[in-house]
């Protein structure tokens, strides 16, 4: 049974499981990055501006708090509590008027600790502030009417106890949100919406500039899998570690450990490919030489063809490995000179084949950088090639010509060519022409061509192959000067 | 002829051993270097050594032997048959270098080739077809019968013979022909060099030689024995 991926209840709303749940498909980094951002930014600029129009809310509050306890202060200072008298409020003129006339609602009451009522501004002034009848505060306590008589009736109300020598007091005033309260609610509400409005544009211009980061953040990314695809998993270079993030090295890393552990498996592979062939070599020597020793029987012509198809085969696999894991050692010499040893050598087994054989090329040296022996392997494959397709008396000529900042080396035949359709294959290891006679005559191993198109890739050059008019084709190599 | 013989894989070695006696050779053979190195205290026409030996490289021998100034004819023998490999044994000091696996008539064709050669630089007799050339007198005889040849066809001869079968490459004739002189002639030392092959080949057939001089166009000349037809 599979383990889930993440804790996540099933219960969460599909949208917010889509926010929080990483999507199975990778999808865009850069996009992932600007969305949680953006989600981000969002939340934080709401919290900034919410926050901001709390504070502005409570600060508004606590004006009104800090204005009821200094009146609270100045009636206290006014209670005058003549003994053998009653209970007396001496306030300034102008006070004792704002008060008579709930000016602003000002109003005040005074109880005793019996819960009697001994003073009030205006008459019933208790019916302001009766939330604080009988509560007998013992520390100054802040109530608020919004709740029971709505916003323009609230009041603000402070009750706190008052010592006397004669006993405790409850002293409470009040009042009424004023204009100024409600102004400043007003202010309060425009500046969040102004400060929403500002939020917009600023979250816009964050986002674009957060994309902008982003993505030359990610840049060095996009360089590396730059680097990757420059990387020739033969060569065994390795990425370098110059120029990447901290945080991408240890995929470099990674990467570099699996580049290795792949080099080592074609290394190892094409080690095994060339010692397998070379071993085969010596039990193909003595095969050969035994049959050879053999008194004439019926088949053993052929018998010893089969033996030689196999040779060529082994000795082609061993120079294929062995090609594949070693680049040229290319140097500037007479192309001329390593194509006519090459044609030279194998004269003998043309005129075996009876065939004939000839070189045509320039009568001064034509320098080209290549490696010598390579290309001797490379010719003497096509060459053997065209002696093994041509017919008897057939002409094969090699030619070499320089044209411009190339060389071109041409092995013409006149054999049974090769097909359009099939030209573009030859090249390919083990292919064999669709003209394969069963006796194996012809007898390719299906290599020599791989091998000659793997020389020319090692010298930058390549091998084609067209028709000639009249019959046969041309092998042509294509060499950088 | 005495030929010594190093190679490891016994039943190769057995089969080479039989082949050489065949064709008339005296084949001593021996299955790794040390044994080698103390047969070699008796004088060997040439040598056929493989490279991958129980006791060491083969090459290693060559080098010895070549070091110590001695310049017996050598045929390395390998399955170490790569293109440059070829070249280092021949750098190495050995005469010729045949891949493995290899057919036993290609292995005589090429000692054959190899001691021609050598005997061919000693003075001595070279010889293809019903023709032989005394290298010493510089003397031909066809068929047994003397031949009268004149100067620069018996140098030609000598040329070809020394790698008969083999294509011998225009500038190396005309350099035995006319020495360095041939370069500044141009063009009329080519034409010189067809004349006195030309030359060559009526000779040989008027006297009813078994050998004729094959033209390999944009490469050069090579003696090649007429084969009776089956």
């Amino acid at each position: 049974m599979p383990l889930p991926h993440l804790p996540l209840p099933r219960q969460l709303p599909k949208p917010l499981q889509k926010l929080i749940m990483p999507r199975t498909r990778a999808g865009s980094l850069l996009g992932r990055l600007m969305f949680r951002t953006g989600v981000l930014l969002l939340v934080l600029m709401l919290t900034v501006v919410g926050l901001t129009a709390w504070l502005l809310n409570q600060a508004g509050d606590r004006i009104q708090d800090e204005f009821l306890r200094r009146q609270a202060a100045e009636l206290v200072a006014g209670l005058q509590d003549i003994p053998g008298g009653p209970l007396q409020m001496r306030l300034a003129n102008e006070t004792l008027n704002a008060y008579a006339q709930r000016l602003d609602g000002y109003t005040f009451m005074v109880e005793n600790a019996e819960g009697r009522i001994t003073l009030e501004s205006v008459p019933m002034a208790r019916a302001y502030l009766a939330p604080a009848l009988g509560l007998k505060a013992n520390r100054p306590v802040l109530l608020n009417t919004v709740a029971r008589d709505g916003r323009n009736e609230a009041m603000y109300i402070l009750s706190m106890p008052v010592n006397t020598p004669r006993g405790v007091y409850y002293l409470t005033v009040g009042q009424n949100r004023t204009i100024d309260d409600a102004l400043l609610g007003t202010a309060t509400t425009e500046t969040f919406y102004s400060l929403l409005s500002y939020a917009v544009p600023l979250l816009l211009v964050a986002l674009l500039l957060g994309w902008l980061t982003l993505r030359s953040a990610i840049n060095p990314l996009y360089r590396l899998s730059g680097k990757v695809r420059a990387l020739d998993a033969l060569s065994g270079e390795t990425l370098a570690l110059e120029n990447v993030p901290r945080e991408v090295r240890p995929l470099v890393d990674s990467f570099n450990t699996l580049l290795g552990q792949l080099t080592r498996t074609i290394d190892a592979q094409k080690g095994l490919t060339a010692d397998t062939a070379h071993q085969l070599k010596t039990p193909l020597a003595v095969l050969q030489a035994r049959l050879e020793q053999l008194d004439d029987f019926k088949g053993k012509e052929l018998l010893l063809k089969d033996v030689q198809r196999m040779s060529r085969l082994v000795r082609q696999l061993l120079h294929y490995a062995v090609l594949s894991q070693h680049s040229a050692n290319l140097a500037v010499a007479d192309i001329g000179e390593t194509t006519r040893t090459v044609v030279a050598s194998l004269v003998p087994l043309a005129r075996q084949a009876g065939v004939n054989l000839a070189y045509s090329g320039p009568s001064t040296p034509l320098l080209a950088r290549h490696d010598a022996g390579l290309l001797t392997e490379a010719i003497s494959n096509l060459i053997d090639n065209a002696i093994r397709h041509s017919p008897k008396k057939g002409n094969i000529e090699v030619t070499l010509e320089s044209s411009g900042n190339r060389i071109e080396l041409t092995v013409n035949d006149r054999g049974p060519g090769i097909p359009a359709s099939e030209q573009a294959l030859v090249f390919t290891r083990f292919w064999q022409g669709p003209d394969v006679p069963h006796e194996g005559h012809h007898g390719g191993a299906g290599l020599g061509l791989a091998l000659v198109a793997e020389v020319m890739r090692q010298h930058g050059g390549q091998a084609s192959v067209s028709s000639r008019a009249g019959g046969g084709c041309a092998f042509k190599l294509t060499l950088p000067v | 002829m005495r030929i010594l013989v190093i190679e490891d894989e016994k039943s190769l070695a057995g089969l080479m051993d039989q082949t050489l006696r065949q064709h008339g050779y005296a084949a001593h053979v021996v299955h790794n270097l040390a044994d080698a190195r103390s047969a070699l205290a008796q004088p060997f026409d040439a040598v056929i050594s493989d490279r991958r030996l129980p006791d060491g490289d083969g090459l290693d021998l060559v080098k010895e032997l070549r070091a110590a100034g001695n310049g017996v004819p050598i045929l390395m023998l390998t399955a170490l048959g790569l293109p440059k490999d070829r070249v280092t044994g021949l750098e190495a000091g050995a005469d010729d270098y045949l891949g493995k696996p290899f057919s036993l008539f290609e292995l005589i064709a090429r000692l054959k080739a190899l001691l021609r050669r050598t005997a061919g630089a000693k003075g001595l007799q070279l010889e293809a077809g019903n023709v032989v050339l005394d290298t010493l007198h510089d003397t031909v005889k066809i068929g047994g019968k003397a031949a009268l040849f004149g100067k620069r066809e018996v140098v030609l001869l000598r040329h070809l013979l020394q790698r008969a079968g083999e294509v011998v490459g225009k500038d190396v004739l005309e350099q035995a022909l006319y020495g360095n002189s041939h370069k500044e002639e141009g063009a009329d030392s080519r034409n010189a060099l067809e004349v006195a092959v030309h030359r060559l080949r009526k000779l040989l057939e008027g006297s009813g030689a078994t050998l004729e001089i094959v033209t390999v166009r944009g490469v050069g000349y090579m003696a090649d024995e007429i084969k009776p037809a089956k």
